[in-house]
């Protein structure tokens, strides 16, 4: 996608400009295929603020969210009985009544239909999808690099396997298999919370999801490996000797980085899609805990009633997707200008 | 191209085969008897005994999914539901034309979206019309189509039909249905509506979400792959041979640029009619999603394994299709 | 002398239809009060049309329409009005409703040791289209084989054990059930053991009158002719059934609408509400949206303007919680008494939503006989502060050491989490430290009947399958009979003395036998509280504003038979 560029890029003109400017004799510098990036990067309004957005949702979720909870005195899970008037649940702002008899506020989002704050659960939603976003997107690109530099580098029967793999998992039950994970190792899985830091169930959902996404990179890799092995350093290399998992490791690896780093963004926008999906369906995090995907399932019920419910969550995925789909294309932009990636 | 032909059924076979011993495995592999499940609401540890040797769950799974194998490739039987005994190849039969009618449907709507707005948006890069294109497109593409599915269930089926929105009445009409599905070959003994234009009717809020998530992406790649098409060395040579634009774009580009767009297509297609569940689920269309889904949440393996026989069958069929249909168009592509 | 005539004939004609026309709409009984819940005492006759249809739509898919298998409770709904049983329920609420009266046979004669029953079966009774049959008492037989033909795999199995022979001819032994036998219009069943609760199993809708020689079909007929009110002329799995009046019936049951169409079965329960109140639909139960309860009781429930509509009324279930005696943790029954005094009953309800359930402490829910015999214990309200120094003092006197773990197996949707926390936060405030496990559905009650199962609360309910104290009290507590796997007595309470106590009441007959299961179900509750029950939920039903004269049937539900069209 072409980015919202201002300048074209002219070699040669522009950077011999900018040392001209200085003041001092003309010299050419010869700027690093990383440093280009980052200047193209930087020229990306859009790109940016999606950083920044990130960044922003980050902080919000894993430092904000224990600070919001401390100040308003409850918890996302507390169950707060004035936060439910007349079975119908609280709007924005409420100042609610707790079962101890002391008064609580229930900012923005209002409560949902059991009386918790929907404000601190989508705070603590937003932990959820990024962590379980970004360790399956970890997981699934490793996977799938590992696959997909194998199958193009090794070509032939190891190609055909990888392929064909990917073919099974296109047709496997997705739903039997995240219920069939989360009812036997389930609870084991769930029971690695990483000292507390994260709600039980955030590790079957990674594994079930990066089981599910990793062939999509596999076959971007593989694309790019089978182009590149035919290039001569690798040639080379083979003639100087080296190892095959030598050549994989130092001298098509670098070549991919950037294929992995635009696709490992774009990626973890899918897979917030995805964590929603199966939440909503009821083989995400178990409750009571908070999710996006639980809180659009649990809105359903209560649209007739408090149709914003739906909105929150919705607009939180939508939100946080679109800033990583953005900085994803302005990796893209800034990493492979010609759109060979 | 024969050799290729049967070499790809056999891989099929061998497909098919890996998936269904799969779900098997994994089936059992979860602490519940299924017979316990269908054995009725309060029964008695022999009744559970009892039903378990009817349905043939007191067996090892090797004998079960042998008895499965045979039943279907002498019998074309998929067995019998654990939960209601209706027959499995009903079941499917029924639900396929509803995931077929919201997936074909919602194809051709993205697709006549896609077309024209990516080769017109690569035709014209960075013009107005583009650049609004491209900010859709991403909306479109990070949008939950569950949300857009029920943002849309509920401001076009619910509001209007209740009469009342943010606090203020109407009066109520019906503009949209809020989800249901209508037979196209008409309404069963007992049922309400049915014909086609019902059913057209209640698959257009579907159609809606399920292609707009499918249209932002094909965009995308069709604008890429005409902009690329179009730096193409043969594009340049048939302009300087003084060809009309519209016969340049017909001949050379769009022949050329859509060839992935094809393979893409058939994919998705495929991994759809599998089960679109999200659209169903939101829609209440009784499709194989939902088939699936609660086929899954009461242990009914029968039903389980028919929507994997059904989701793989797709999948080949459709990628060998596509293989096919390729290397026919494009004569540089030689298969095997 | 023709127009005297003329006169004479015409007036006898307009007096008999008149007569007619009386009694067709004042034949239905007019109930006696109901006890819980609902205004909808009797039934209300109003003014109505005989016919029409009646548009019906479930969000669940029943079971199977054939008698033999259907097992839900929305497809007995619909049975109780299609099938002509031995005895039957009347179609009355209330205490009234839960008597057996005579249906197809008169009440039966039993031989003195209790182990023969004879019935005699009623003339004039006829299947529906397309059987035309007469009901005799060997259309009886015929049921009740056809239920245990080993081909046919019926649910009915387990309730005909009593019966002389039915084994060895479900296990395909011999070619009749010995136990039956048929004499002119006598049939006669030898039990093996004197059971009192023969007469209440046989009106069960497994024992519906079917001709014979239906088909036996493991899978399930999709039409059986039928000799009560309706009969069910087609099923179509997941999308549709259509019950229509059965021309052939002449008993004395009320039957109005001449058809029911089920138009879906799995409706989105938004929509289903809507079309109810708008009047696309006639009748929904399990497809009201329970976040609508409220709302719609307070615009259509009792004394609204235009008639009440919508209706909750307890169910034959209870919702409680197991405390597993055979673990440390609740193996003290002071522990168990203190957790019944202090969960918060109407706070466990409200995370369910409004007017989903009535708080309850007993055993049996309002019903069964019984029931109303039985004493509440504990408290029904939220939990007082001299409630909860009860319970702490409880737990004190029994020496168990606080914190006490404790860890509780839950379903892991919705509504479960969420009430399970209210339990987690009730018991804390008294010592008792719970762990929330939760499990598919399936799994939690197949790990929860597995004998040594490491859990300590079991959160659970139970729907009766026949209104005998019977099947509460000595299915779910006796601990005899405990089974390794698949068992239902989840607090695996063993008690030698309420055993055997229980043994001997379900040797009584009559109102001595409720009398003394009231008192038994007391007692366990009191001394030793195997269980904390904490509610008796509500069947929900709504009507669009043209349906009228339903009655509330305690066994089965709305009766269909009793929905009238109002003019």
């Amino acid at each position: 996608m072409a980015s919202q560029r201002t300048a074209p890029v002219v070699p040669g003109a522009a950077i011999g400009a900018a040392d001209t400017a200085e003041g001092g004799a003309p010299a050419v510098v010869a700027r690093g295929h990383w440093e280009q990036a980052w200047r193209q990067l930087r020229r990306d309004r859009l790109a940016i603020v999606s950083a920044i957005f990130i960044v922003f949702l980050a902080l919000a979720a894993f430092i904000g969210a224990p600070i919001a909870e401390h100040l308003l005195g409850h918890g996302p899970n507390d169950l707060i009985q004035g936060g439910v008037v007349n079975y119908v649940p609280a709007g924005p702002f409420t100042d609610a009544a707790t079962s101890t008899g002391s008064h609580t506020f229930l900012v923005l989002g209002g409560s949902d239909l059991l009386g918790r704050d929907e404000f601190l659960r989508l705070l603590y939603g937003a932990q959820v999808s990024l962590e379980v976003a970004v360790f399956a997107t970890v997981f699934g690109l490793f996977l799938g690099v590992v696959l997909g530099v194998a199958a193009g580098y090794y070509g032939g029967f190891v190609d055909t396997i990888v392929s064909r793999m990917t073919e099974i998992v296109m047709a496997f039950p997705l739903l039997l298999f995240a219920i069939a994970v989360a009812a036997t190792v389930g609870n084991r899985l769930n029971a690695y919370t990483f000292f507390g830091f994260f709600p039980p169930g955030i590790v079957t959902l990674t594994f079930v999801i990066a089981f599910f996404s990793w062939y999509y990179p596999a076959r971007i890799v593989r694309a790019q490996v089978l182009s590149l092995r035919e290039k001569e350093f690798v040639e080379a290399a083979r003639m100087v000797g080296n190892s095959d998992f030598r050549i994989m490791r130092s001298h098509l690896l670098p070549h991919l980085v950037g294929t992995i780093i635009v696709y490992g963004t774009l990626i973890i926008a899918t897979n917030i899609l995805f964590e929603a999906a199966l939440s909503y369906l009821g083989v995400g995090l178990p409750l009571p805990n908070a999710s996006w995907g639980n809180l659009l399932s649990e809105a359903v019920q209560f649209y007739t009633l408090q149709p914003w419910l739906m909105l929150w969550p919705g607009l939180a995925i939508l939100l946080t997707t679109l800033a990583f789909n953005l900085l994803g294309d302005g990796l893209r932009d800034a990493l492979d200008p010609r759109g060979s990636i | 191209m024969v050799r290729y032909i049967i070499r790809r059924l056999l891989w099929a076979i061998v497909l098919f085969l890996s998936v269904t011993i799969i779900t098997y495995v994994i089936f059992y592999l979860v602490p519940v008897d299924p017979a316990r499940l269908a054995a009725g609401r309060n029964p008695t540890p022999e009744q559970v005994k009892a039903v378990g040797h009817y349905l043939g769950t007191d067996r090892p799974v090797w004998y079960q999914y042998g008895l499965f194998l045979k039943r279907l490739v002498i019998d074309h039987n998929l067995g019998y539901s654990f939960a209601d005994r209706v027959s499995v190849n009903t079941d499917v039969l029924n639900a396929a034309p509803v995931t077929a009618s919201l997936v074909i449907g919602g194809a051709i709507l993205w697709m006549l979206i896609a077309i024209p707005v990516g080769v017109f948006s690569a035709l014209h890069p960075r013009s107005k019309t583009d650049r609004v294109a491209m900010a859709s497109v991403l909306v479109g593409i990070s949008a939950h189509p569950i949300w857009i599915g029920l943002v849309l269930s509920y401001v076009f089926g619910y509001v209007p039909t209740s009469g009342h929105a943010l606090g203020f009445s109407f009066p109520s009409f019906t503009f949209l249905p809020i989800q249901g599905y209508c037979n196209i070959r008409g309404a069963s003994q007992g049922q309400v509506c049915g014909g086609p234009i019902q059913w057209f009717y209640h698959l257009i809020l579907p159609w809606i979400t399920f292609a707009i998530l499918y249209a932002a992406f094909y965009v995308r790649m069709i604008r890429a792959n005409v902009m690329e098409t179009l730096n193409e060395d043969y594009v340049r040579t048939a302009r300087a041979k003084g060809a009309p634009e519209l016969q340049v774009l017909r001949s050379h580009v769009l022949r050329n640029a859509m060839l992935p767009v094809v393979t893409m297509l058939g994919m998705d297609i495929a991994i759809a009619l599998g089960g679109a569940v999200l659209v169903e689920n939101v829609f209440g269309l009784p499709g194989l999603g939902q088939l699936a889904v609660t086929a899954v949440g009461t242990f009914d393996l029968p039903v389980i394994i028919g929507t994997v026989v059904f989701a793989s069958i797709m999948v080949i069929t459709f990628n060998l299709l596509v293989d096919i249909l390729y290397a026919w168009i494009d004569p540089r592509i030689r298969l095997g | 002398m023709r127009r005297p005539a003329l006169v004479l004939s015409v007036a006898a004609l307009a007096l008999g239809t008149l007569l007619l026309g009386a009694a067709a709409c004042g034949s239905s009984s007019s109930g006696g009060g109901n006890g819980a819940g609902g205004s909808n005492g009797g039934q209300t006759v109003v003014p109505h049309q005989n016919g029409g249809t009646v548009k019906i739509a479930l969000s669940g898919d029943i079971d199977y329409v054939d008698p033999a298998l259907a097992y839900y409770q929305n497809s007995w709904q619909i049975e109780y009005s299609t099938c002509l049983k031995l005895l039957n329920y009347p179609d009355k609420s209330g205490l009234a409703g839960q008597e057996l009266v005579p249906d197809a046979a008169d009440l039966p004669t039993v031989s003195n040791d209790g182990k023969t029953y004879t019935f005699t079966i009623r003339p004039g009774f006829k299947f529906s289209p397309p059987s035309n049959a007469p009901v005799t008492a060997k259309t009886f037989q015929y049921a009740i084989e056809r239920d245990l033909n080993p081909d046919q795999h019926s649910f009915a199995v387990p309730f005909l054990g009593d019966l002389v022979g039915a084994t060895d001819y479900n296990a395909g032994k011999t070619k009749s059930i010995s136990g039956i036998k048929v004499t002119g219009n006598k049939i006669s069943f030898s039990l093996t053991q004197a059971d009192p609760t023969w007469p209440t199993k046989m009106a069960m809708p497994f024992f519906c009158a079917i001709p014979n020689g239906t088909k036996i079909d493991s899978n399930g007929l999709h039409s059986v002719p039928s000799a009560g009110p309706y009969y069910v002329a087609s099923y179509t799995p997941h999308q549709s059934i259509v019950v229509k009046k059965n021309p052939n019936y002449h008993g004395d049951r009320p039957a109005y609408a001449d058809e029911f169409d089920y138009t879906q079965l799995t409706v989105n329960p938004n929509q289903g509400t809507l079309e109810a109140k708008n009047g696309a639909l006639d009748y929904i139960n399990d497809a009201v949206a329970p976040a609508q309860n409220r709302p719609l009781y307070q615009q259509y429930g009792p004394g609204s303007s235009g008639g009440e509509r919508f209706f909750a009324n307890p169910c034959l279930c209870v919702r409680y919680m197991g405390l597993n005696t055979s673990r440390p943790a609740f193996s003290n029954p002071m522990v168990r008494q203190a957790v019944n005094w202090a969960i918060d009953r109407p706070g466990i309800i409200q995370t369910m939503g409004y007017k989903v359930g009535t708080p309850g402490a007993k055993i049996m829910p309002p019903g069964v006989p019984g029931a109303q015999y039985e004493k509440t214990i504990y408290p029904l309200t939220s939990p007082s502060s001299s409630d909860i120094s009860k319970a702490k003092s409880l737990i004190k006197q029994s020496g168990v050491k606080t914190p006490i773990k404790a860890v509780l197996y839950t379903c892991n949707t919705d509504p479960c989490p969420a009430r399970t926390q209210v339990m987690q936060q009730n018991l804390k405030a008294i010592g008792i430290d719970v762990q929330i496990d939760q499990f598919a559905r399936a799994t939690q009650f197949t790990k929860e009947g597995t004998k040594g199962e490491p859990f300590d609360i079991a959160d659970e309910g139970w729907v009766a399958d026949y209104p005998d104290p019977y099947d509460w009290v000595n299915v779910l507590l006796n601990g005899e009979h405990i089974p390794s796997t698949n068992g239902s007595n989840y607090s695996y309470f063993n008690n030698a003395a309420f055993n055997s106590r229980m043994d001997a009441a379900a040797k009584l007959t009559g109102n001595q036998r409720y009398k003394t299961y009231g008192k038994l179900a007391t007692d366990i509750q009191q001394q030793q509280a195997p269980w904390a029950a904490w509610d008796v939920d509500n069947n929900i039903d709504f009507f669009s504003a043209r349906m009228g004269c339903t009655v509330y049937q305690p066994v089965y539900g709305m009766a269909l038979n009793t929905m009238c069209i109002k003019k």
